[in-house]
């Protein structure tokens, strides 16, 4: 399998008056053509910075400090922005969670989507709305030619969301980000969204990275699920051994928390998220894991690779490499 | 604890709401300033007339018109009084007509925007056309017409500008009131078997009291503008009372002989409407810090 | 006995003005008859526009129904013409969605919570109101120094717990819960949810537990009831409306859900969401849920499916069952 995106030691850190924030800390995981990567974690987990650092969205008071952003061999860090724009968009492109705020509520829906053919292409966003008409039917909007001349407003917000795909998917990408992009919809719009994703897949061989705070969405759609928390990464592995076998302590705590059994107490992991500015040294879920040991507050966890699985933890020392 | 302990405890916590809103508005140091100076013409309203050095009414032909020297520190009017007694005693005039209309004006505006907006349907309608009635007309228009109406002295003038104002406040009140009242700890107010004047008075005016206070120091100023112009104009107060409206009308035939008559109490009506107004926009920053500036 | 509040063919009618001539009314709630026993926590589980707030609020007395009639304990306390006498009003209580706004940002959670007391216990002293107080905030696990603060310096989870305080001080019969967690973290809901479960079971209180999350409906509830755009169409037993449901819409939320339910769950990939929910403000003629639903025939289209028991305790409204 090719792999489309290899990041390597990412570290991005904000410099705020109190102090610096370390949002990403040695990020390392690949991507393969045509997979939907699932990134798991809460909210402080660097998710969303991960998903502007591949776009190089950075901007002060955030600065990408070291690593390698690979793009089809191309280290996305060494570009000029001009060749970065000529990525952004076309190859590498980004669903948002709120539609609301990515839609202007002044313009058709129709010329904000051809307007992303007017950005890579030129002319006027008139000549595309026949593609546009077509995007639309793909992403399954319901009267495709007559949605293209509607606002904003006039649209439910599954459809909106569907808008927002459909821009996403216009120049055919090699690399699709999602960040959250079915938490504000209700249940069963959120499956037909899930479901349009996986054909866009099929369809055109794009590869997803799906951000979500909610594990047990990323379960049921992903190829495989890389689990972060406080900014690093805890567990990369394949959909199946996430749910049924997971290494990490935060990923056994997170399913916990996300089983839901008859009559029964609902479990939370105690205590909290802690601070990015401050971080515990060593491990930083230590603080909250029932099973750290006296090393794993000392030292940062080291990476334990098994067959394809990457797991950041002392407990697992002497196992693979 | 001790009851009593508790009980300090307890109305500290009540009023911190607004120990911070005044620390917030300390740190403003514009508007603490002209706090400080509006304080001060509100101390010379009141004790305008036994520091005067002059009795302002004396009128001294032989000296009128002079321009500020050191025996009258803001000159002479062009009867000869002293403009220096005239402003500090018609500071009172000014200041106190102004602020008596902005409190009843406010009064009124603030009862009816809450009926209204609380209860709705007929009453609501009935009030709102009124008060888009009389926003249709220029405050100034209105206040002359209602000056006229009500004929001289101070309490028709008080009249006629509280009359003038109250309908902003009213549709200010209203709109906000609407707002709050779907709120949820409203709700719950129902829920718990409050009364409706309880609701009105204990949640939802406590909750536009910021807004409202914020709204009677601009309109200050407008009652302050409102109440010079008709004295201008001849109308409200008339000569030889010494309101600082009526002294520029006055003035207005020598501004290029001795602009001093009619520039000295325009200045000091600028500072206090401008000194409303700054403190206007500190109150509200101190009292809804979220209101985030755009400059 | 199911007969502590029993809500008869309720229906709620919102009034949009088009035009000066044209009227036209969003079905909030459109004929919807539910009942409530003794020590029993009944979900009421929808999406947006399905209309469960609203039922929510006019079984709390805060809105006053069109049509339709609710009785508690045999007695009728509200219909069209009025609402909940007083001697009633302390019974229903309701804690609401958005802990931002259910607290008057004004006051001191002390005086919050006495205002609650007084309203109920007339001629109590200052000092007892205070004991009150404090004894109640510990209640749901907060400490004194709390009571002193306002709303805007306590946290999410915080203020939910001042709210359910709030809702218990009147010493209520049954609790009416509006989201209560959706709005917050999701660390933080298992702790609230724990505790609104404790105390409902110390007193031996019912509840009505409104939600989009199935999860949660499956771990809490003895019974449930599913709303589709104002109307309930099915209702009973949590275990047999779950596992054995008969609504094509209930199956299909229980296809779409991706949280990890311990047990049988219904899950079949045929009834998988598709469709937008029509407007409530034009539903469709007959069955409302024919513009989505696998089983439509020409019979639904004309004739609109009412509630009849399928088995014991189970109560669905299809015409294709």
């Amino acid at each position: 399998m090719d792999k489309i995106l290899e990041v390597r030691n990412l570290t991005v850190h904000y410099y705020l008056p109190q102090g610096v924030v370390r949002a990403l800390e040695n990020v390392s995981f690949d991507l393969y053509k045509g997979e939907i990567l699932g990134v798991a974690g809460e909210s402080g987990s660097g998710k969303s910075t991960l998903a502007l650092a591949i776009m190089r969205l950075i901007q002060s008071p955030g600065k990408i400090i070291s690593g390698e952003i690979l793009f089809r061999g191309r280290d996305l860090l060494k570009l000029s922005e001009n060749e970065m724009r000529r990525i952004r968009g076309k190859m590498i492109t980004m669903i948002f969670q709120d539609p609301n705020s990515y839609l202007n509520p002044v313009y058709q829906v129709g010329a904000q989507v051809a307007e992303v053919y007017e950005a890579h292409n030129g002319g006027s966003y008139r000549d595309y709305l026949s593609r546009v008409a077509e995007l639309f039917k793909i992403v399954r909007i319901a009267d495709p030619q007559r949605r293209v001349y509607a606002y904003p407003h006039q649209l439910s917000g599954g459809m909106k969301q569907r808008v927002l795909i459909s821009m996403s998917i216009a120049h055919k990408p090699d690399l699709i980000i999602a960040d959250e992009p079915t938490s504000a919809l209700d249940v069963t719009i959120q499956a037909e969204i899930i479901d349009l994703l996986n054909d866009i897949r099929d369809r055109y061989g794009s590869s997803i990275i799906f951000i979500s705070h909610d594990l047990s969405l990323l379960l049921e759609i992903s190829d495989r699920i890389m689990i972060m928390y406080a900014g690093r990464v805890a567990e990369i592995g394949s959909r199946d051994e996430i749910k049924n076998d997971p290494k990490h302590p935060y990923t056994k705590a997170l399913l916990r928390s996300l089983t839901y059994e008859r009559k029964s107490k609902l479990y939370s992991i105690p205590g909290s998220i802690p601070s990015l500015i401050n971080p515990p040294s060593g491990c930083r879920f230590a603080p909250r894991c029932r099973e750290a040991i006296d090393i794993c507050s000392k030292q940062d966890p080291p990476k334990i690779s098994l067959g394809g699985r990457v797991v950041y933890c002392h407990l697992l020392r002497g196992e693979g490499q | 604890m001790e009851q009593q302990v508790i009980d300090k405890v307890l109305s500290n916590a009540r009023k911190r709401f607004y120990v911070e809103a005044w620390r917030r508005f300390r740190e403003n140091k514009l508007a603490f300033a002209f706090l400080f100076i509006l304080g001060i013409f509100f101390i010379i309203a009141i004790i305008g007339p036994y520091i005067a050095p002059y009795d302002p009414y004396k009128i001294n032909l032989a000296r009128a018109r002079e321009p500020p020297s050191l025996q009258h520190p803001l000159g002479t009017d062009e009867l000869g009084r002293d403009i220096l007694s005239r402003i500090l005693v018609g500071a009172r005039y000014t200041l106190g007509i102004s602020i008596v209309s902005v409190i009843l004006g406010a009064l009124i505006g603030v009862f009816l925007g809450l009926v209204a907006g609380f209860y709705r349907g007929l009453i609501d309608n009935v009030v709102m056309r009124i008060v888009d009635v009389m926003l249709a007309f220029p405050a100034i228009l209105l206040a002359i017409a209602l000056s006229t109406a009500l004929g001289q002295g101070f309490t028709s003038l008080i009249l006629a500008i509280s009359i003038t104002t109250f309908p902003v406040y009213t549709r200010l009140t209203r709109n906000i009131t609407l707002q709050v009242v779907e709120e949820d700890y409203i709700a719950a107010a129902k829920l718990l078997g409050e009364r409706s004047i309880h609701i009105m008075f204990r949640h939802i005016l406590p909750n536009i009291f910021s807004i409202i206070i914020v709204q009677a120091t601009y309109y200050a100023g407008l009652s302050i503008l409102l109440v010079s112009s008709l004295g201008f104009l001849g109308l409200g107060i008339k000569p030889p009372t010494p309101e600082w409206g009526s002294m520029i009308s006055s003035g207005r035939g020598y501004l290029l002989s001795a602009p001093h008559i009619a520039l000295i109490p325009g200045l000091f009506i600028s500072l206090t409407v401008l000194g409303f107004n700054i403190v206007g926009d500190g109150l509200r920053d101190a009292l809804d810090p979220r209101s985030k500036k755009i400059l | 006995m199911s007969d502590l509040l029993v809500a008869v063919d309720i229906r709620k009618y919102f009034p949009i003005e088009i035009s000066l001539f044209k009227k036209l009314f969003v079905r909030a709630v459109d004929g919807a008859s539910i009942n409530l026993g003794e020590r029993e926590v009944i979900g009421l589980v929808g999406e947006s526009g399905s209309g469960k707030s609203t039922l929510g609020r006019i079984l709390a007395g805060l809105i006053r129904p069109d049509s339709g009639s609710v009785y508690f304990n045999g007695e009728e306390i509200i219909n069209s013409r009025r609402t909940i006498p007083s001697k009633y009003r302390y019974a229903i209580q309701m804690i609401f969605q958005n802990p931002d706004t259910s607290l008057d940002p004004r006051m001191i959670i002390h005086d919050i919570l006495a205002d609650a007391i007084r309203s109920r216990s007339k001629g109590l002293s200052r000092s007892e109101v205070t004991e009150r107080v404090i004894k109640l905030i510990r209640q749901v696990g907060l400490r004194e120094d709390h009571v002193y603060k306002y709303p805007h310096e306590l946290s999410g989870g915080e203020k939910q717990r001042v709210a359910i305080a709030r809702a218990l001080s009147v010493d209520p019969i049954i609790l009416i819960a509006d989201e209560i967690v959706s709005a917050l973290d999701v660390s933080v809901r298992a702790q609230i949810l724990n505790l609104l479960l404790e105390i409902v079971e110390n007193r031996g209180l019912s509840m009505i537990f409104i939600t989009h999350d199935i999860g949660l409906v499956w771990s809490i509830t003895d019974r449930v009831a599913v709303m589709y755009l104002g109307k309930i169409v099915e209702f009973g037993d949590t275990e047999k409306v779950l596992t054995n449901p008969m609504h094509p819409y209930t199956k299909m939320l229980l296809s779409s859900t991706t949280s990890i339910l311990i047990g049988k769950i219904f899950k079949d990939p045929r009834f998988r969401a598709r469709g937008e929910p029509p407007s409530p403000i034009d539903p469709p003629k007959g069955c409302r849920f024919s513009t989505r639903c696998p089983l439509v025939d020409k019979e639904c289209l004309f004739n609109e499916p009412i509630l009849r028991e399928v088995e014991n305790d189970h109560f669905v409204a299809c015409l294709k069952i």
